[in-house]
C-alpha cells in the first residue's frame, strides 16, 4: 500500500506559494498540492522522506516570507475511493457481461446476464465504468482465449484475467506495481471462485513478475502509451507465435504511433476498436 | 438540461503519475469521484509533459462525475525546466545548482500572468526571480 503523508497546510501570497513549490521540488518530496476552498494552499509529502532537518528549513523559509504554516497532519493510508464506491451499481461492459459489486449480487444476476463477475474494486482500477477496461473486455470477446494461456499486465482488479478465465482460459497470470491492486486482485479472484491455480496474482514490472522463458498466447496491458511504447521489446519476448496481444489505455490521437512501435519489434496489426476518445489495439505475433 | 455543478478541485500533481494517494485520493474521494478513473485520464492527457507539475481543476456534478482542464506549470517547475535540472538546491544561499537568463525569466512571467497577482510583466519576473534564488538558481543579466 502508499505511504503515508504528511499534509502541511499555508497561508501566502501568490509569491509565498510558488517559494514553496520551489522548497518540495527543489529537494524531490513533492507528492502534490491542493488549493482549498479557503485559498490556503495543503501541500503533501510522503511522510518516509519527510525528517527535522526539512522542517526547520521550511519553518525558515517560512520565517523570512511571511508565509504562515497553519497546520500539519500524518494523513494515514485509507481507501479513500470508499465513498464512489459504495454508490457504484451492477455495469453492463458488454452485451454479454455484467460487473457488480459483492453487496448488489442479487439485483445483478436478476438482470440475467450471460457472464458476471464480481468487483470490490478499493483503489485499483478495472471496474467495467471507463471505456479502456470495455473496449479490452470486448476484445477479449473477439479472440478464442479457450485453454489459453493469458497474461494481464496491470492486473488492477483483475477484471481483465478473470473474464478470460470465465470464457475458458487455461491460466491466467495478472501482474501490478501495486500494492494496492495486487491485495484487491486477490480478493476478486477469491469472489469470482477462481484459485491461485487458475490466476496467479504476481507483484513487480514484467521483467521481475514473469520468468524469462515464460511465454503467453494472450497478452492484455490496460496500461498508457508511454509505458506500452517502453514495453514493446520485453512483451514481445512473452508471446508465443501466433499469440494474440490487446493494448489498451490509449488515447485515439496515440493509437497510431503505439502501433506503429509494435509492429517494429514483430506485431501485425489485426483491428482498432474505439469508445470516446480511447482506443484499444489487437494484434497479433504472426507464426 | 446541463448538470449541476457542486463544486471544483484544485491540485498541482506531476504530470503521468497521478496515483490514489494524496493529493488525488482525499480530495477526490471525499467529494465521491471515482479516483481511478481521473488517474488514468490525467495520465493518458499529461504523459508527454515529462517531469512537470500541472495543475488541473477539476469541475465536479451532483451526479458524481467530473471533467477537468489543465494550467500552466507552477513557476518552480518552469524555472527547473528552464535550467534543465530535476531538483534545486538543498541549500541556496551556499550551493548554487544552475543559471537562468533574463529571457528565461520573461517567458517565464508570460506564461504565468493570468495565475500571479502581479501588476506587470517585470513584477512577475521579479516574483519568479526570487522563486528562483530560493531554489538555488542564479539569474543572469
Amino acid at each position: 500500500m502508499a505511504n503515508e503523508h504528511v499534509a502541511l497546510r499555508f497561508r501566502a501570497s501568490d509569491e509565498g506559494i510558488e517559494l514553496l513549490h520551489g522548497f518540495f521540488l527543489s529537494r524531490e518530496i513533492f507528492a502534490g498540492s491542493q488549493e482549498n476552498d479557503d485559498g490556503s494552499f495543503t501541500f503533501f509529502v510522503e511522510q518516509s522522506v519527510w525528517d527535522n532537518s526539512q522542517q526547520a528549513e521550511l519553518d525558515q523559509l517560512c520565517a523570512s516570507n511571511n508565509i504562515e504554516n497553519i497546520r500539519s497532519e500524518i494523513l494515514e493510508d485509507h481507501d479513500w475511493n470508499a465513498e464512489w464506491e459504495a454508490t457504484i451499481l451492477p455495469q453492463w461492459a458488454t452485451s454479454e457481461l455484467l460487473i457488480a459489486p459483492s453487496w448488489r449480487l442479487d439485483e445483478a444476476k436478476a438482470l440475467g446476464p450471460t457472464h458476471l463477475i464480481t468487483i470490490d474494486p478499493k483503489m485499483s482500477f478495472g471496474t467495467g465504468h471507463h471505456e479502456t477496461t470495455r473496449l479490452c473486455l470486448k476484445a477479449i470477446e473477439l479472440l478464442d482465449v479457450k485453454d489459453k494461456m493469458v497474461l494481464d499486465i496491470g492486473t488492477g482488479t483483475g477484471v481483465l484475467a478473470i473474464y478470460a478465465l470465465l470464457r475458458g482460459a487455461k491460466f491466467a497470470v495478472g501482474i501490478d506495481t501495486d500494492t494496492w491492486s495486487i491485495a484487491n486482485s486477490i480478493e476478486n479472484r477469491t469472489l469470482n471462485n477462481f484459485t491461485a491455480n487458475e490466476l496467479s496474482i504476481r507483484t513487480g514490472i514484467l521483467t521481475e513478475a514473469v520468468k524469462a522463458e515464460e511465454e503467453f498466447s494472450v497478452i492484455l496491458a490496460n496500461i498508457h502509451r508511454n509505458v506500452l511504447i517502453e514495453m514493446a521489446e520485453q512483451i514481445r519476448s512473452h508471446i508465443a507465435a501466433g499469440g494474440m496481444l490487446i493494448l489498451s489505455g490509449i488515447l485515439i490521437y496515440d493509437s497510431k504511433e503505439v502501433r506503429e512501435r509494435y509492429v517494429s519489434v514483430g506485431f501485425s496489426f489485426v483491428r482498432e476498436l474505439q469508445e470516446n476518445e480511447w482506443a484499444c489495439l489487437i494484434m497479433t505475433l504472426p507464426t | 438540461m446541463a448538470k449541476k455543478v457542486t463544486g471544483f478541485i484544485k491540485l498541482q500533481i506531476p504530470a503521468g503519475k497521478a496515483n490514489p494517494a494524496p493529493p488525488v485520493g482525499p480530495a477526490l474521494g471525499q467529494k465521491g469521484l471515482n479516483i481511478m478513473e481521473f488517474c488514468k485520464q490525467f495520465n493518458a492527457r499529461t504523459q508527454k509533459e515529462g517531469d512537470s507539475i500541472i495543475p488541473v481543476v477539476i469541475t465536479v456534478y451532483s451526479d458524481k462525475s467530473f471533467t477537468f482542464v489543465t494550467k500552466t506549470p507552477p513557476a518552480a517547475s518552469l524555472i527547473l525546466k528552464a535550467a534543465g535540472i530535476d531538483k534545486g538546491s538543498k541549500e541556496p544561499n551556499r550551493t548554487k545548482v544552475a543559471k537562468v537568463s533574463k529571457a528565461d525569466l520573461e517567458k517565464i512571467a508570460k506564461q504565468k500572468m493570468n495565475d500571479l497577482n502581479a501588476a506587470s510583466v517585470e513584477a512577475a519576473m521579479s516574483m519568479i526571480a526570487g522563486t528562483a534564488r530560493s531554489m538555488g538558481i542564479t539569474v543572469e543579466g
